[in-house]
């Protein structure tokens, strides 16, 4: 990882003439300054904290948006569900559409868009914009959470500071990432799965400087995090034991279910959305509004779809509802979820997703209890696993999914069910919708970003794909000087590979090693007369990148056996390497080949 | 210097989120209070539906408060909603296993469902683990709800056994050695019973209910002479049990109808014995008109033993008869006693007579 030069600058100041300890104490200065690793760290610190306090406010102003708008009642007045929603849309839509309008939408693409689309920039504007446009949205009883937007605003800040420090742009790159996992570490309490999701969503790959300085700025917004409002998780988490093996079986059901679940509930997202921005431009002003007015019919019979939803999540593992009151909310909550975010209201999927996850498993649970009351364990503990489900399915985010779970509960004896659960439901919808949810979003706003399932999914290219068997054997530096004559007149190639026991592989051409050699008495060993021109060597496992890199003027590069480096097992050369790909490219879109 | 800069400013940062946290805290404390405060009054006027209500809303501004939780699991447990009212309470036992406020209301929701053991060990856990206020009293207070439900479901040696344990964990509390006691006979041990109510006299000899209480424990054990003397004693002493008069003449009955005392003469027993036939025919003319002579109701099948073991005995009982054949006294008491038991369980309680012999054929279930 390169370092800002801005933070490298005061190691170019020229000093002038001075007194010896000052002096000292300047070159001190400069060494600190220039240990440019460390220097990220700390500003991944300062990221997480600040995005941890940025975190808290947004919390508290939701909180006191609803006690302001919607009273402290778990079910509000009728007039107030009828009109609070409505008319905190028709507000939001309005500044939205006139002042903010990266703000629409979750946050998660948004800063996707933001590190693979502007070089990591996230204006001030669009982090104070979705603050507060969230806060109202949320606070207002829209069925949105506010984990995503926490990872924007997170993302923002990184930015903000990023260009404060005149960052580079391969660094602004990746410091958003690093403000982003500090925002969702902070919404979610959960440090470990929000590094995860960041590493598994935004970033694409594990690397261990981009990792250090995510789970630094995740771990210090938590810690800032809970300092003000306590460690506790979001949900009381009810107490799980597997009743029976077979119950493992309810789990699977769990997964086929929670996966035609996400299935429905994507396409439902996916479909409306499109259908909405088919709409004239000017009802942009107004769809969060209309969609705030459905929801508000909605909450007077079903009061717990409004808002984020995790006082209800709670009481759904603690058996409050019956599993066909569960139900009939799973599918309200994708509804009213739905509905707000197609409208354009700016907040997030999570919590929706583990509403959703939580009254789906919590409904299966208790349909399951009911036929077999001895099999069967806690409807509580389905509720848990069932937001890992929908995590799994409907974000396809697999690895985040079971982390989530795990660190939420608690608990390590639930990973044979979350494992199950949401390994089926990834596989569901992984079969029957091939784009991921925030790649189909980012697709239907013109956006080519990229899919990070891809890139997970691909196949990878490798050395062996490539490689040529070896037609002649390489020469051994061990052998006698007549001995090689005798080997090179039936070897006629150009380049001649010799191995030597000590310093490995070596290259020479031929004419070259005859002219050394052809004047030097038979007895003598080849390792004391040949010109050494050491080469680099591949495995076959190796991506075929790789020898790309390193072949350089070469003609070919040797492959050789993990085991035993000095077993040549191929060869490998530029020409093999163009092939192989241009052989791919005909497979993968199904190409014409060459004549 | 930029990083200074922000380092700097983290300082009013952490000032304004703490003031905006606190406020935001003091005003869920005060919500949480007030529904508090609303759902205790509904729960106090049997109104548990609204006070779940009320509780459930104080709980979203006040999540972590145990109290709150424990309050909002009685008034589901007062509405039959068990399973959640357990989940709170599994939920916060996890986190202080030794509360013994949780524990008892986990062992009243075992109650309500009949599970003896969960209940046992629930009422055990409540009794040794930590009160927060007046822990000898409350750990009284429960052991008695353990008795009394273990009473109630026949469990007589474990409630013999909580009794014991009752009396002996207050050696100094006469009042709590006579309910111990009270417990003791309940439990069907009139001996200990009766042994624990005299050490309550030995320390006050005139306390009305242990005279009471060893009354009736003597009457359970036979010793109705003594059971008339400690009742009369009870009545000079003002015992406020209102049933001791009709005891002590009951005793007082079975002292003199019992022909089962050993230094009674042949004569005499006879004439005990002749005194409950009496009796037992009046019975049977009040409670069983089927079975008198001429009747001309039908027998009922439960009433035709009773009419073939007084057909086995001669019309016309006397002295002499016995005197003659002395085995008839005991198919004489037999068919006293079933006759006794019978009108009983149909007719309910007879006049003291029937009472003192019902008292005496406990005594000889046998016979």
């Amino acid at each position: 990882m390169s370092m800002p030069e801005s933070l490298q600058s005061p190691a170019g100041v020229t000093s002038t003439a001075g007194p010896s300890w000052w002096e000292g104490l300047k070159r001190s200065g400069r060494e600190l300054t220039l240990r440019e690793d460390r220097l990220f760290l700390l500003l991944a610190v300062m990221i997480g904290i600040f995005a941890g306090l940025s975190v808290v406010c947004f919390r508290m102003a939701i909180e006191w948006v609803r006690l302001w708008l919607l009273r402290s009642e778990e079910a509000p007045p009728v007039l107030r569900l009828l009109l609070v929603p409505c008319l905190t849309g028709l507000l939001i839509g309005i500044i939205v559409k006139r002042f903010f309008p990266r703000v629409r939408g979750s946050g998660v693409n948004q800063t996707k868009t933001a590190v693979y689309v502007s070089d990591g920039y996230i204006p001030f504007h669009t982090v104070f914009g979705k603050f507060f446009c969230s806060a109202v949205v949320i606070g207002g009883g829209h069925s949105l959470g506010p984990e995503d937007p926490s990872l924007q605003i997170g993302a923002g800040i990184a930015s903000i500071i990023g260009r404060k420090l005149r960052l580079s742009r391969e660094n602004l790159r990746l410091i958003a990432p690093v403000g982003a996992a500090a925002g969702l570490a902070a919404a979610f309490n959960a440090p470990i799965a929000a590094v995860i999701f960041v590493i598994e969503e935004i970033v694409g790959k594990w690397s261990s400087g981009i990792l250090g300085a995510v789970v630094l700025s995740a771990v210090s917004s938590v810690v800032v995090m809970r300092g003000f409002l306590g460690a506790e998780p979001l949900f009381r988490i009810p107490p799980f034991r597997l009743a029976h093996p077979a119950e493992l079986l309810g789990y699977a059901l769990l997964g086929v279910v929670g996966g035609l679940f996400s299935l429905f509930f994507v396409k439902l997202v996916a479909n409306l959305r499109m259908w909405l921005r088919k709409w004239p431009d000017w009802t942009e002003y107004v769809q969060p509004a209309i969609a705030g007015l459905l929801l508000g019919v909605m909450g007077v019979w079903l009061p717990q779809v409004l808002g984020a939803g995790y006082d209800v999540m709670d009481q759904s593992m603690h058996g409050r509802y019956i599993w066909q009151f569960l139900a009939i909310l799973a599918l309200a909550k994708v509804v009213a979820t739905c509905l707000s975010f197609s409208s354009g209201a700016p907040g997030g999927m999570f919590a929706p997703t583990l509403f959703i996850g939580a009254m789906l498993g919590g409904s299966i649970g208790g349909l399951e209890h009911h036929f077999f009351p001895v099999l069967t364990g806690s409807v509580g503990a389905y509720a848990l696993v069932g937001m890992g489900t929908l995590f799994a399915g409907f974000l396809r985010v697999p690895m985040t999914s079971v982390f989530m779970v795990l660190e939420v509960s608690g608990n390590y004896s639930i990973i044979l069910p979350v494992m199950i659960s949401n390994t089926i439901a990834y596989l569901i919808s992984l079969k029957y919708q091939p784009v991921p949810v925030f790649d189909l979003l980012s697709k239907q706003d013109g956006l080519e970003l990229p899919s990070l399932e891809e890139v997970r999914e691909e196949e990878p290219i490798r050395v062996e794909n490539a490689m040529r068997p070896v037609s002649v054997p390489p020469l051994r530096a061990e052998k006698t000087v007549t001995q090689v004559m005798a080997e090179l007149e039936r070897n006629q190639q150009d380049w001649i590979l010799i191995h030597e026991k000590d310093s490995g592989w070596h290259m020479v051409k031929r004419a070259v090693l005859l002219e050394e050699i052809s004047s030097t008495p038979g007895h003598l060993r080849l390792a004391e007369v040949f010109p050494r021109h050491w080469v680099p060597t591949v495995h076959p496992d190796n991506s075929l990148e790789l020898p790309l890199r390193r072949l350089g003027d070469l003609p070919y590069l040797p492959v050789v056996h993990r085991a035993n480096p000095a077993r040549l097992v191929g060869v490998v050369s530029r020409e093999d390497i163009l092939r192989t790909y241009a052989k791919m490219g005909e497979d993968e879109f199904d190409l014409p080949g060459p004549s | 210097m930029f990083l200074s800069i922000c380092g700097l400013l983290l300082i009013p940062m952490f000032t304004i989120t703490g003031v905006i946290v606190r406020l935001f805290h003091e005003k869920q404390a005060k919500i949480a209070q007030d529904w508090r405060a609303a759902g205790e009054v509904n729960l106090a006027a049997a109104r548990s539906v609204v006070a779940i209500e009320d509780f459930r809303n104080a709980l979203l501004y006040s999540p972590d408060s145990t109290q709150l939780q424990l309050e909002l699991a009685q008034a589901l447990t007062e509405q039959g909603q068990l399973d959640e009212a357990q989940d709170y309470l599994f939920n916060l036992r996890t986190a202080d296993p030794e509360n013994s406020l949780i524990n008892l209301e986990l062992a009243r929701i075992a109650v309500r469902r009949g599970d003896v053991d969960s209940a046992t060990t629930y009422f055990h856990d409540a009794m040794y683990g930590h009160w927060p206020n007046n822990p000898h009293t409350n750990q009284l207070t429960t052991r008695k709800e353990l008795i009394e439900f273990f009473l109630s479901h026949n469990r007589r040696d474990a409630a013999r056994a909580e009794s014991l344990s009752m009396a002996a964990d207050n050696p100094a509390d006469p009042e709590v050695r006579v309910q111990a006691a009270d417990f003791l006979l309940q439990a069907g041990d009139a001996q200990s019973a009766l042994a624990e109510y005299q050490r309550v006299l030995h320390m006050e000899p005139e306390n009305g209910d242990a005279l009471a209480g060893s009354g009736k424990a003597a009457l359970a054990v036979g010793q109705f002479g003594q059971a008339e003397r400690y009742f009369t004693q009870a009545i000079l002493r003002g015992s406020k049990d209102s049933s001791v008069e009709r005891d002590r003449d009951i005793s007082s009955e079975a002292a003199e109808l019992n022909p089962y005392d050993t230094q009674l003469n042949d004569r005499e027993r006879q004439r005990r014995i002749l005194r409950m036939l009496d009796a037992a025919q009046a019975r049977v003319t009040s409670c069983f008109p089927a079975l008198l002579e001429g009747s001309k109701v039908p027998v009922p099948d439960k009433l035709k033993t009773l009419a073939t073991d007084r057909a086995a005995l001669p019309k016309q009982l006397t002295g002499q008869v016995f005197a003659m054949q002395p085995e008839l006294e005991k198919t004489a008491l037999i068919w006293v006693f079933e006759v006794e038991r019978s009108a009983a369980s149909q007719c309910g309680t007879g006049t003291i007579t029937d009472a003192a012999i019902e008292l005496i054929a406990g005594q000889h279930k046998e016979t």
